[in-house]
């Protein structure tokens, strides 16, 4: 099987990185509202450990935003206690190689985990997302959907994968990758694969990829809207849509804004 | 009699090699409503969006001629700007574009100008209250997750604010139930008046109850088989098509 990994383990990565942890337990989130971080633009490796105690509650919003030359790996860890639950949006959006990878553990009965990822590649970035999760007791829940846009010469490399031990019945897991290749020089790889042990699940998965859609270029065109804003705003609402489920208004107008995709207030 | 506002002069569309229409002919003056009625598959979603330019369809002679103007090989922005519209029988799901920005950019562009925001929320909100259509709309990703009566209020809803001089409506009755084609029908109606034309594509005849058509048209094989009153659109429920066809 060919090697789609943007960095490989024994790549050596330019840099010097960081280590953050976040640890949560029920009613003593770690602070209010969404959890927005950063990852440093040092460039190296960063880790990220995220616990989760029973019946914790957490939102966070993970960016990586680095300067054009930058390359990193950042890595992180999950693990989710009994009856706890993680939203997780991770935006790849700057640096010349980044590689995103994340292994969830699922393993307190009735823990969910969503995580919303966008790689948002340009120029000739190259971005890569590894989504693990593990559910290894029963009645847990997870849901990764991840939003690939590649432009010019960039590249996005998706890996996607759920485990399902025989210990998880009654687990509900899904993943979905859509991909929006805007250059025929672009490359976007697809790996969603799913691992079941276990009879008594449900589990979906699926990828697609594909250019702007012509129908709807011609359905806003027959409204007036010339072709290059038709594309302009369909490629903003690509974008926009792993943010929309971010709760905290502020942070997802602070990152629309960052990413140009900023759309009409109605109130 | 006013001259025409819009015509239609023996075209010929190919869709994909493949010759659909055969020589259609209409004349539309200020003020009149036409119904097409026909049969699926004779050709009435080609015509429709051949008239918007849809890129899909080829035209390989004939004319369209809106306001005298010929506007056969305007790209579909043009003809929108010319204000000809068409109420899509199936509009696409634009995902992440909401109904607001959609409706802004599409009322700046056609309606030649920025609206101011408070100006522009006025004027929608009016709009939603007369369709019946829930502020929330707006906030939605354009048509995803509607049904089939929320799409249709919506074209009516672009249809209100973009005031066009020339409506073409593709099947806009089909997919409501019997209180939201009552209510897309008297919006329909009410933007009728002297200046506009409007032409219905329709299966039935109980849209036209409420937009009563000035012409009615059998379309069949790709052109206009028959023309005649508001009664041949009544004679085409009680009989079917086949007598025309015959013919």
């Amino acid at each position: 099987m060919k090697e789609h990994q943007i960095f490989k383990s024994k790549d050596a990565i330019p840099g010097s990185g960081s280590r953050h942890a976040v640890e949560a337990v029920a009613g003593r989130s770690p602070a209010t509202g969404v959890l927005h971080y950063r990852i440093p633009n040092t460039g190296g490796v960063h880790e990220i450990d995220i616990a989760l105690g029973e019946g914790a509650r957490v939102e966070m919003v993970i960016e990586q935003a680095n300067s054009a030359e930058v390359e990193s790996l950042s890595r992180v860890k999950v693990k989710a206690g009994s009856d706890s639950t993680l939203k997780l949006t991770v935006i790849l959006d700057g640096g010349a190689k980044s590689a995103f990878e994340i292994d969830t553990s699922v393993e307190g009965r009735g823990a969910r985990v969503e995580l919303r990822g966008l790689l948002n590649a340009k120029g000739s970035q190259q971005f890569s997302l590894r989504a693990d999760a593990v559910h290894a007791v029963s009645d847990t829940y997870s849901d990764l959907q991840v939003w690939c846009a590649a432009r010019d010469d960039s590249r996005t490399v998706f890996n996607g994968r759920i485990h399902i031990l025989q210990s998880a019945p009654r687990t509900e897991a899904f993943q979905k990758n859509r991909n929006l290749m805007l250059s025929k020089r672009a490359t976007v790889d697809s790996f969603p694969k799913l691992l079941i042990e276990n009879d008594e699940v449900k589990c979906a998965h699926g990828s697609s990829t594909s250019s702007l859609e012509p129908e709807q270029t011609y359905y806003l065109q027959a409204r007036g809207i010339d072709r290059e804003t038709a594309e302009s705003m369909m490629l903003k609402g690509f974008l926009r849509q792993p943010l929309e489920w971010i709760s905290d208004a502020a942070v997802r107008g602070e990152i629309e804004s960052r990413l140009g995709v900023v759309e009409e207030e109605w109130s | 009699m006013s001259a025409p506002l819009f015509e239609i002069r023996d075209l010929h569309v190919a869709v994909e090699g493949k010759e659909v229409l055969k020589g259609v002919n209409l004349v539309v003056r200020r003020g009149e409503v036409h119904a097409i009625m026909g049969r699926n598959g004779t050709g009435k979603t080609t015509l429709s969006y051949t008239l918007m330019g849809h890129p899909k369809y080829q035209v390989l002679s004939g004319s369209i001629l809106l306001d005298g103007e010929d506007i056969t090989q305007l790209k579909p922005e043009e003809r929108a700007k010319k204000r000809l519209f068409l109420a899509f029988q199936y509009p696409v799901a634009i995902p992440g574009v909401s109904v607001a920005s959609f409706l802004r950019a599409s009322m700046k562009s056609v309606r030649a100008g920025e609206i101011e925001p408070s100006k522009f929320r006025s004027l929608i909100k009016d709009e939603l209250k007369h369709l019946s259509i829930p502020e929330t709309f707006m906030t939605r990703s354009l048509n995803e997750g509607f049904s089939g009566g929320e799409k249709k209020r919506l074209e009516t809803l672009q249809l209100r604010l973009l005031q066009p001089k020339m409506a073409v409506l593709d099947e806009t009755d089909s997919g409501l139930d019997i209180d939201a084609l009552r209510i897309v029908s008297e919006n329909l109606q009410s933007f009728r008046n002297s200046d506009r034309g409007m032409l219905v594509i329709t299966h039935y005849q109980r849209m036209l109850n409420y937009i009563k058509p000035d012409v009615v048209h059998v379309f069949g094989s790709g052109r206009v088989l028959e023309s005649g009153g508001p009664e041949l659109a009544l004679k085409l429920e009680e009989r079917g098509y086949d007598w025309v066809e015959g013919a």
